[in-house]
């Protein structure tokens, strides 16, 4: 028989409300249950693991002792390092706490506190040293940079005695983490081969169940597949840096490094604010009226011709010339747009046999994009102007300019592209998800919303790890690529239940199609309004929707879509 | 709660508003901007308007 540990403490207070405040809002537990307004005594209860410990603090109303000297010696709380130590310090000097000491204990360095009802309390740092005799306690400064605290650490604790090396650990701390994680699993399947890029979910799936983190050693890299773990990995650049370059090889990384995909805030955010300035929402808002026009005409031409192809004729066609016409480019060379953009994309993975088979592609789309920043091709009021705008006014150079009509024009196409024919495919073969359309076409963003989650047109790109990262007990080691895999992601089915189910009702805008975070797509307000005034024009002049042949799946295999989706539409009968 | 705004990372996607239109809504100028103080009532549906924002850019303070 044994007590297995120490689970919770409750203490009687005089003010819930405001205590709660005080360790929900200032230590940051969670409040796991309390009881009603109306229940005396009032009962919180507060945890720091609730997946583990329902309750670790217990406050009660009903305080009768107001001598809070010598009542609780300490109420103490563990936080994970130093660093985190010196921001609770911050914290807690804003709060209504009281700072009673600051001091290490050799084995920890805590801070001592009141809390706003007296009883004193302490949030410490494990520092990694033991066997030092208790009670040991000196006073410490936490208000210096973390590397002269571990020296004057480091001082004090020689000074009493102690053998400490905390600024200079004998053995780092990443080999002491490694012996009680594991390295993720390795598999030798070519995730860019053509087997895969015709079928991937069923072996993403696989690799979605191995680890977290799974090793490909055909191109030395690691993949993340987990919903939770890639959208965190988005959002972490300090950790995973896009700096590095976002693509497999370092060949193509060289002609990134620099842009806004392969850049870490803050020379980032300055770069994307000269994207987001016409891409985002706001910045649309007059476009939409043009975009739906257009939609309009082409419909038109559409159901006029009765069979035609949803690939080459709406998904290649409409972004182009929304993109186009936004940018101002002449309508000449347009033709080598969508080509170009699909050969890019494929460079973001090994230099394989499809990319190496669509260099012409890639090589007529760059040379004609170089002739594009002349102010003299350009239509007067668009994009492509206010880019040369730039150019005189000495804030970007004649390179600039074209990487960021690149940045346009690329990103702009086979995203949409892709995720459009998605769209003919799916209304080719849910007649119910055509219908409800039809009847609603205030379900235009739900259904782009479910086929992105579904058919996520770009697969991943890839981060550098700049530390070793831990995720559950893998490690992927420091320096390693990573691939973000948001197709996998979005079809994780511990977010999504019946993930490769097209389920209407779903309605996943937390997909991670577009990336997530400081990365995340600037052009997607553009794509959802494309999107919105394509799916309200089928609706409005189409009644039926069939196939007419076999669809093809594309082969490209950083962008999934499809290569041919053969339609018959009958017009919408007057009304 | 407290919820936070980065109007600097804001670029006005709407997907905290469709997501929650009783706590969050774009202003004039295309910015995401907080209605109510969060109650406990009410604090599931600030946090899934947070959590669909394609940027990171709401954060909440608990």
């Amino acid at each position: 028989m044994a007590i297995q540990r120490l689970a919770h403490v409750g203490i009687w207070v005089d003010d819930l409300e405001k205590m709660t405040a005080f360790y929900a809002g200032v230590l940051g537990l969670q409040i796991t249950d309390a009881t009603g307004e109306d229940v005396t005594p009032g009962a919180v209860f507060l945890s720091s693991r609730p997946d583990k410990a329902h309750h670790e603090l217990a406050l009660m109303s009903g305080r009768t002792n107001h001598d809070p000297g010598r009542l609780i010696n300490q109420i103490s709380w563990m936080c994970e390092s130093l660093e985190d130590l010196q921001g609770f310090k911050q914290r807690l000097a804003a709060s209504e706490a009281t700072f009673h000491e600051i001091v290490t204990h050799g084995i920890a360095v805590g801070i001592y506190f009141y809390d706003p009802e007296g009883n004193r309390s302490e949030v410490f740092a494990a520092t990694g040293l033991d066997d030092i005799r208790q009670p040991y306690k000196k006073a410490v400064d936490l208000d210096q940079p973390i590397g002269d605290l571990l020296h004057s650490l480091d001082r004090q604790h020689q000074a009493d005695g102690i053998p400490s090396s905390l600024a200079n650990p004998p053995h780092g701390p990443k080999e002491a983490t490694m012996t009680s994680t594991v390295r993720p699993p390795s598999i030798d399947i070519d995730l860019y081969s053509p087997e895969v890029v015709a079928d991937p979910f069923p072996v993403l799936a696989r690799v979605r169940e191995l680890g977290p983190a799974v090793y490909s050693s055909k191109h030395d890299f690691y993949v993340l597949t987990r919903y939770q773990d890639v959208r965190a990995a988005s959002g972490n650049w300090r950790s995973l840096t896009s700096a590095r370059g976002v693509a497999l090889t370092d060949e193509f990384n060289q002609q990134l490094v620099g842009s806004v995909l392969a850049s870490d805030p803050p020379e980032h955010d300055a770069l994307r604010e000269v994207l987001s300035d016409k891409l985002a929402p706001r910045g649309l808002a007059k476009t939409y009226e043009q975009i739906s026009q257009y939609a309009h005409r082409l419909v038109a031409e559409l159901v006029a011709r009765g069979t035609f192809d949803g690939v080459a004729d709406v998904a290649r066609v409409y972004p182009v010339n929304v993109v186009g016409d936004l940018v101002g480019l002449p309508v000449e060379g347009r033709e080598t747009m969508q080509p170009g953009a699909d050969a890019t994309f494929a460079g973001f993975g090994p230099f394989n046999e499809y990319v190496m088979e669509h260099l012409p592609q890639l090589i007529a789309y760059t040379d004609w994009m170089g002739t594009m920043a002349d102010r003299s091709k350009l239509t007067p009021g668009g994009w492509g102007e206010a880019v040369m705008d730039a150019v005189d006014a000495g804030r970007l150079t004649q390179l600039g300019a074209i990487k960021t009509m690149s940045a346009y024009l690329t990103a702009g196409m086979d995203t949409t592209v892709n995720a459009i024919s998605a769209l003919m495919r799916l209304f080719a073969d849910r007649p119910d998800v055509w219908a409800a359309l039809k009847a609603d076409r205030g379900l235009a963003p739900q259904i782009f919303e479910e086929i992105l989650r579904l058919e996520t047109p770009v697969i991943g790109f890839f981060r550098v790890a700049t530390e070793d990262i831990t995720i559950d007990d893998s490690v992927i080691p420091a320096g390693a690529k990573v691939l973000l895999h948001w197709a996998a992601a979005n079809r994780d089915p511990a977010k999504y239940p019946d993930p490769d189910v097209f389920d209407l009702g779903r309605n996943p805008r937390d997909h991670i199609a577009f990336g997530y975070g400081p990365h995340a797509c600037a052009g997607q307000g553009l794509a959802r309004m494309e999107a919105a005034a394509l799916l309200e024009a089928l609706a409005a002049q189409i009644d039926v929707f069939e196939r007419a042949g076999e669809p093809v799946r594309g082969r490209n295999p950083v962008v999934r879509g499809y290569e041919s989706v053969p339609l018959r539409v009958t017009p919408a009968s007057a009304s | 709660m407290i919820i936070e705004v980065r109007r600097a990372a804001c670029e006005g996607h709407g997907l905290c508003e469709a997501t929650a239109p009783e706590i969050y809504r774009l202003d004039d100028e295309g910015y995401a901007q907080v209605l109510v103080d969060v109650t406990p009532d009410v604090e599931a549906a600030a946090e899934a308007g947070a959590n669909v924002c394609p940027v990171a850019a709401i954060l909440l303070h608990r």
